[in-house]
């Protein structure tokens, strides 16, 4: 996905401006005149030049026919699509969810729906989407003692 | 360097811990590498969940081992499928698949092979012996030297090691101002958390490395996870045939590649894909037979090969010395030794020499192992190719996400890797590079801290900054660096007007 260097360089510049407004409230260090604002400062400055410079280019490339926004030929594939899309989905899915279900489920999940739709059969699917988290449970809860959230195994695991 | 501390470092290194966790991280470091799309960065990020709980020396021993046979087996894909494994080995790429296309496939993949080696062992050399007289020259520096010095670093990274540098200096400031995140500023005052308190230490690295390197790639994979991998060449014989005589015949180039691998290793920011690309163009520019090039002609391969291995150890160079990575791997190891305690910086020589010679140790260990495993996974690459990517990848994410959970125990890890992952995709999209952010990321707190420590030393006077002699020579290079290309261009253009 091309996105045009106006519209890109506009939002780092807006990123810029709004940075440079907020670290206006960071206090100085004390019997100096410059403290915790400086330093994003001069790069929240920076961003906003540079996101200036970025959009002016793109203006000129536009003018000369260049797309706002241009997607590459796998976006009309559904299916590849929903693939990629799928990716930060599932994280998603996992950041969400993985508090109420626990590790082993909602990663469980999260696999299972990956490899369904990136074309792994039904029954595979099912005994990886089993079998992974639980040989990661034994290498990172068992032997690392990380402590992985067990959501709504824990009632049973632990009666 | 005494006897004891080279006899305390064998030791370290001899350990069977040690060797179990070089011949594991090889074997993982080979897979990766050889697997079309997964990278030998991604490698050492996927190896930081598993680092965190080792002693440092085995730590550090996985991730020398396993990047140096990642890019390695990036060439094999190169040669029998025209993808690079990784890519440090997309300069050579069509010379290597051409060559293969020859019927000469022992011969691309030996030469990748051994000059790999001869490159990996030469940067090696050139680390052994240029690391501890740096180190003893760095420990005169002061925060005024440090300041411009890594101001120096990131402008090399930006306006050396990129197409594009007005994008190459926005994804730096991007990652200034991820590294400003947090309380670790001299002010001590709460920056950008948005009230978590999981940001009060600042935006942790391995997540957000985690996510641009392994989440990002493994998005772009989706797209071509049907596509079917067929070798060009099905059965190789004895690839080290006829290795001697190119060694006889192209010194000279071997040598440059060396050279100039371990040189844009150790410029921060420039890494061994970089080195490959250099070295190929120069390797074709001073060719007796330039016109053979592209179809099928192994000088560029013996150069560029040797190149992007020996830039691997070159990157270490500024990392150890000066805690300011040379490429994007470094910048991930650097995180893993603040975490191990062997802080980076001219003290570690005198505090703590026998890791230091450890590590040098690994590097040669490491390079020699390539010869047997490399070979090994030349004669396995079908069965690699067999197993399917499509059950890969989601082993992968979860791999990720148990990688960016386990550093706080914390979900706000994983969605940090989420949210840089999606970003690195989209930056790497619209032509922004990735590792000046990196590079942002991890000395941005270095680069704040000199510089607010030399100017309450100055008390404000910005002149300060270049009265030491070390300081104001590089502090006039720093402005030469950024004046000279403006300076260059200005005249050029004015003499194109004049005629």
């Amino acid at each position: 996905m091309k996105i045009s260097d106006a519209i890109l360089g506009a939002l780092i510049a807006l990123l810029g401006a709004v940075t440079l407004w907020h670290v206006r409230s960071f206090p100085p260090i004390p019997g100096q005149n410059f403290g915790a604002a400086l330093f994003p400062g001069v790069v929240a400055a920076g961003l906003l030049l540079c996101g200036l410079l970025l959009a002016a280019r793109g203006v000129v490339t536009m003018a000369h026919g260049a797309r706002a926004v241009a997607l590459d030929p796998w976006v009309r594939n559904p299916l590849t699509v929903l693939r990629f899309a799928s990716v930060p989905a599932g994280l998603l899915f996992y950041v969400l969810a993985s508090g109420v279900l626990g590790f082993h489920v909602a990663a469980g999940l999260a696999m299972l729906a990956w490899l369904l739709l990136f074309g792994v059969r039904l029954l595979p699917a099912v005994a990886m989407a089993i079998g992974f988290p639980v040989l990661m449970h034994l290498a990172f809860y068992k032997l690392l003692r990380v402590p992985l959230p067990w959501g709504v195994l824990e009632r049973i695991v632990f009666p | 360097m005494t006897a004891d501390v080279l006899a305390q470092a064998f030791a370290l290194v001899l350990d069977p811990h040690v060797i179990v966790v070089v011949v594991m991280s090889a074997l993982f470091g080979l897979f990766v590498g050889a697997v079309p799309g997964l990278t030998a960065t991604m490698a050492t990020a996927l190896l930081v969940p598993a680092t965190f709980f080792m002693p440092p020396i085995p730590a550090i021993a996985s991730m020398v081992t396993a990047t140096a046979m990642a890019i390695f087996a990036g060439d094999i894909p190169s040669c029998l499928l025209r993808i690079p494994g990784t890519p440090a080995s997309a300069a050579y790429t069509d010379e290597a698949y051409a060559l293969t296309r020859k019927g000469q496939g022992e011969l691309s993949l030996g030469c990748s092979l051994v000059f790999s080696v001869i490159g990996g062992l030469f940067g090696t050399a050139v680390l052994i012996a240029a690391a501890p007289v740096l180190a003893e020259f760095a420990l005169r520096f002061s925060s005024f030297e440090y300041f411009w010095l890594t101001l120096v670093g990131l402008s090399c990274a930006v306006f050396i090691a990129t197409g594009d540098k007005l994008k190459g200096l926005i994804s730096l400031l991007i990652g200034l101002l991820v590294a400003s995140v947090g309380l670790d500023n001299p002010a001590a005052y709460p920056r950008f958390t948005f009230g978590l308190t999981e940001l009060m230490g600042g935006a942790e690295l391995i997540p957000i490395m985690v996510g641009m390197f392994a989440v990002s790639e493994v998005m772009r994979s989706t797209i071509t996870v049907d596509a079917p991998l067929e070798t060009a060449q099905t059965s190789i014989g004895n690839v080290f045939r006829g290795m001697w005589r190119l060694c006889k015949r192209y010194p000279v180039q071997t040598l440059r590649g060396s050279v100039l691998g371990t040189a844009v290793g150790a410029l921060p920011g420039a890494g061994a894909d970089i080195a490959a690309w250099m070295s190929y163009g120069m390797s074709k520019r001073f060719s007796r037979e330039p016109e053979k090039f592209g179809t099928g002609h192994v000088e560029g391969i013996v150069e560029a090969g040797a190149s992007n291995n020996s830039a691997l150890a070159g990157a270490w160079i500024p990392a150890m010395v000066f805690g300011i990575p040379g490429d994007s791997i470094t910048a991930i190891v650097i995180g893993v030794l603040y975490m191990k305690n062997l802080n980076p910086g001219p003290t570690l020589f005198l505090n703590n020499a026998p890791s230091v010679y450890a590590v040098f140790l690994l590097f040669i260990l490491a390079n020699l192992l390539l010869l047997p495993l490399g070979w090994a996974a030349i004669k396995g690459y079908k069965q690699i190719l067999r197993l399917p990517r499509r059950a890969l990848l989601p082993c992968i994410l979860v791999f990720c996400i148990l990688g960016a959970f386990a550093i706080n125990n914390s979900v706000v890890g994983i969605a940090m890797m989420l949210g840089f992952g999606v970003l690195a995709w989209l930056m790497e999209e619209n032509g922004f590079p990735v590792a000046p952010a990196i590079l942002g990321m991890v000395l941005g707190t270095l680069l704040e801290e000199h510089f607010v420590t030399s100017m309450i030393k100055a008390e404000g006077r910005v002149s300060a900054f270049f009265e030491r002699p070390i300081a104001g020579t590089l502090g006039v290079l720093m402005i030469g660096l950024i004046v000279l290309p403006a300076v260059l261009r200005l005249f050029r253009y004015w003499r194109v007007r004049t005629g």
